[in-house]
């Protein structure tokens, strides 16, 4: 199975590539970026160039990488340092790590200083050469200094010193290190540990493990061939009830997880496991960790061409390219502009490269934080009590009217005053009916809480519109995700290929996707003065929420044979749905970056 | 299993040796990840003689992982908490590696009695007393070190910390020399009213140790590493 959810995932990624290499070229025959997509798989944050209004997008463009395609580049460097240096590509790498990638730097400083000053400061030995045989038996008087085991032992040491440790000590060490760059564990040296040492230790922890298990293996094979005793046939019998069991108590956790911590696309779960089983295999070897280690050292320090995929545990890296523009050069321009740098990872995780939080087209970073904030924020519940409750008089402890008459009596302090004019009852005595009610002090109040009031149901009225978009998100992500085996079901009972199923996931990520955007874009509304435009921006809100909701309505059909029937009515939905989408997207952007709406004083 | 065997030699070791001052014992027989160590005040300093105990609690993954040391004795130094105990020590944090032991690392120490870093203090109050009026400093350690750190075995052999209090003021034009770097760099961007140590840091973080006055773009990526 996972062979074939493979295949599909790449042949998933080059039609999308396709197709959308090909609307480019619909657009604009003449532009070679269609080519360059094709080749080298650039990407951009927005489709079009231009939107159909005539804005210029300044697109971004960027290329989803892997950390194996920067190891391999970083390797590249070394080569091409070492072609210069002729020190190796051990001696070249701990350089480069200790110059942090600064090659220009290093060459300079190779030259001017005396090398072998310049080799003990980085940490190298007299020579390049990586020594044989570093991992060796050791005499049967040799004391392991960190673990105090006596001998014989496996031993390890780097090639130009002479501090052995037992390989189990070793590589424990060398795990617990934070850096790519360990050193000797002696205090006295100053020696890193370099890949091609490190490579001997690597190889041959791999190969002890690997001789353990088959010897645990045989174990195994061993006692299950014996005759078994009847506790043994219990057992045996038993086992598959409890196992499926357990399964289905594991895969209910996963599928709550997946719909609590992602808003972030279907495929999650299975990508989710191939990423445990990678991290699996790399941190078993020794040699790969280190690389993966430099990779991530290099990313952190080059922050601003490489964001790691802020999606919980995803290892993909967003490589920056530069801008299609003449205007815009950097990032921070281009949010200033109220741009949305929206980029995708090749596990389909979309996020903002800007500020790496989750898609979040159309509001811009700004509004995003503030709407965060203002969410979190006790100001909104002290909005609450302003315009709910009144202080009493006396000793001001805030009061709800929940029913009843006017005559007031506080629970703190048993005063006794009037609703209305926050007077003192005495002087109501004898009639229910407040008389200072045209008082100027009484008037005062009430606009003060007139205005707190229009304030809060304003607040109130775009909350509600962002959660409800919010829960539905989360739901349709809860309630898709259990259909996955669906898809699977559909193509298995209909006897259609992959790609006669493909539509129904299609639907799904679209509608996701829409979902986000129009739950965002209430949280913008929210800070927009009202105007002809903002009633204009409505429309097209709510013309994209019509869609999301006609499309949103096919999946309750249930039965498979049905749902393969619908197909045409899936594809016509969701195609109209994706135009409107990307409508929707370019008139919000045409209205922020032109500067056609203004923001309200909420937004600081 | 290796963890176990390691104490235990350790323990062992540390009874052997006699020389050294240094003792440690287990607070429960059967507990190895709770000791005691104690050791003496290094002569020459105000805390000569004085017997210095040390909580040492031993994590699970020793000796990959620095053991936990805090001092019991209250005492009065710029790199040690007045309060807790706490201490601020390299080899006790990121520069522990596993072949430093329990032993070395009270003898480490004993050394950091001997020799204050100011500059990176744990107990500021303290840092500053030392640096502004080393006299001081040295009569309350002192003091301190008669009241919480009593040794009846110990005679102290004068009570003169002149070279003790010296020591502070050379520590400050040491820490050019340390790095290598040239003191009249350094003069450069004091002259602009950065302090010292932030020059310091800068120099060597772009590994630096000698500007020329007319190299106006070295000294501007100094200033920006400063400022950064």
């Amino acid at each position: 199975m996972s062979d074939y959810e493979f295949e599909y995932e790449t042949e998933d990624e080059y039609s999308n590539l396709e197709s959308e290499a090909d609307s480019l070229d619909d657009l604009d025959s003449e532009d070679e970026i269609g080519d360059v997509l094709r080749a080298d798989s650039v990407h951009y944050s927005f489709k079009n160039k231009q939107t159909a209004g005539g804005l210029c997008t300044h697109r971004m463009r960027y290329k989803p990488v892997e950390a194996d395609e920067i190891e391999a580049q970083l390797k590249a460097r070394v080569a091409n340092v070492d072609t210069i240096l002729q020190l190796g590509a051990d001696d070249c790498t701990v350089l480069l790590l200790k110059y942090g990638w600064n090659d220009q730097k290093l060459l300079e400083d190779y030259t001017t200083q005396e090398p072998e000053s310049l080799r003990r400061e980085c940490g190298l030995g007299p020579e390049s050469r990586v020594r044989a045989r570093l991992v060796r038996e050791s005499e049967p008087q040799f004391l392991c200094q960190i673990c105090c085991s006596d001998g014989p032992l496996y031993t390890f040491q780097l090639s130009w010193c002479d501090h052995r440790y037992c390989v189990d000590c070793y590589v424990r060490y060398i795990r617990g290190g934070q850096s790519a760059l360990v050193k000797c564990p002696d205090t006295s040296c100053a020696l890193y540990v370099r890949p091609g040492e490190l490579e001997q230790l690597s190889t041959f922890e791999e190969q002890r493990v690997r001789q353990q298990e088959e010897h645990e293996n045989q174990l195994r094979k061993q006692s299950v061939s014996g005759p078994l005793t009847s506790e043994e046939i219990m057992a045996k019998y038993q086992k598959p009830l409890v196992d499926s069991s357990d399964e289905e108590l594991d895969e209910d956790q996963e599928s709550d997880e997946s719909a609590e911590d992602a808003l972030f696309n279907f495929h999650e779960r299975h990508i989710k496991q191939q990423r445990l089983e990678k991290q699996n295999q790399r941190n078993k070897i020794l040699l790969r960790r280190y690389w993966y280690t430099v990779v991530v050292q290099y990313t952190k320090k080059h922050f601003k061409t490489f964001k790691n995929c802020p999606a919980i545990d995803c290892e993909c890296f967003i490589e920056y390219l530069g801008f299609d523009s003449d205007v815009i050069t950097s990032v921070e321009e281009y949010v200033a502009h109220k741009y949305i740098p929206i980029v995708q990872c090749s596990n389909g995780h979309r996020f903002c490269y800007a500020c790496l939080s989750e898609d979040h087209a159309p509001a811009t970073c700004t509004v995003v934080q503030t709407w965060i904030k203002t969410c979190a924020d006790e100001t909104e519940t002290s909005h609450w009590i302003t315009a709910n409750t009144k202080d009493c008089p006396k000793c001001s402890s805030p009061i709800e009217k929940n029913g009843g008459c006017n005559h007031m009596t506080c629970g703190e302090c048993h005063y006794q005053f009037c609703w209305i004019c926050l007077g003192d009852w005495s002087r109501h005595k004898n009639n229910y009916v407040c008389t200072s009610f045209n008082d100027e002090e009484s008037k005062k109040e009430r606009e003060k809480q007139e205005t707190s009031r229009v304030s809060l149901k304003r607040y109130l009225f775009y909350f509600d519109l962002f959660e409800i978009h919010r829960v539905s998100l989360k739901k349709d992500t809860e309630f898709l995700a259990k259909l996955e085996h669906r898809v699977q079901e559909i193509q298995q009972r209909a006897k259609v290929s992959w790609i006669e199923a493909h539509f129904y996931r299609e639907s799904i990520d679209i509608l996701l996707r829409c979902r986000i955007t129009l739950m965002w874009s209430y949280a913008l509304m929210f800070y927009f003065k009202s105007s002809a435009e903002k009633g204009f921006l409505e429309r097209t809100q709510s013309n994209l929420s019509n869609h999301v909701e006609a499309l949103s309505k096919l999946f309750e059909i249930t039965p498979t044979e049905k749902v393969i029937k619908e197909k045409e009515a899936f594809l016509t939905k969701s195609n109209a749905l994706k135009s409107c989408h990307e409508k929707c997207i370019e008139k919000f952007m045409e209205s922020l970056v032109l500067g056609r709406i203004s923001f309200t004083s909420e937004l600081k | 299993m290796s963890r176990v065997k390691r104490i235990a030699k350790e323990l062992e070791d540390v009874k052997k040796d006699a020389l050294s001052g240094v003792t440690l014992t287990l607070v429960e027989e059967d507990d190895l990840s709770h000791l005691k160590g104690t050791f003496i005040g290094p002569p020459g300093t105000p805390y000569e003689g004085g017997l210095f105990e040390v909580d040492i609690q031993i994590p699970d993954a020793y000796p990959f992982k620095p053991p936990l040391m805090k001092f019991d004795t209250k005492i009065y130094h710029p790199n040690i908490s007045s309060q807790t105990g706490a201490i601020c020590l390299d080899i006790l944090k990121d520069a522990w590696t596993p072949i430093l032991t329990l032993k070395s690392s009270l003898i480490s120490l004993q050394s950091l009695l001997q020799s204050p870093e100011p500059t990176d203090p744990q107990d500021a109050q303290v840092a500053k007393v030392y640096m502004s009026d080393p006299k001081k400093f040295a009569e309350t350690a002192a003091s301190w070190t008669k009241i919480y750190a009593p040794n009846d075995n110990y005679q102290p052999s004068k009570t003169n910390y002149d070279e003790f209090v010296q020591q502070s003021k050379v520590q400050d034009q040491d820490e050019c020399a340390k790095y290598g770097i040239e003191r009249a760099t350094v003069q450069i961007f004091e002259d602009m009213g950065f302090p010292k140590d932030k020059i310091i840091g800068a120099l060597r973080k772009l590994n630096l140790k000698k500007i020329r006055v007319d190299d106006v773009q070295t000294q501007q990526s100094v200033l920006d590493e400063i400022l950064h």
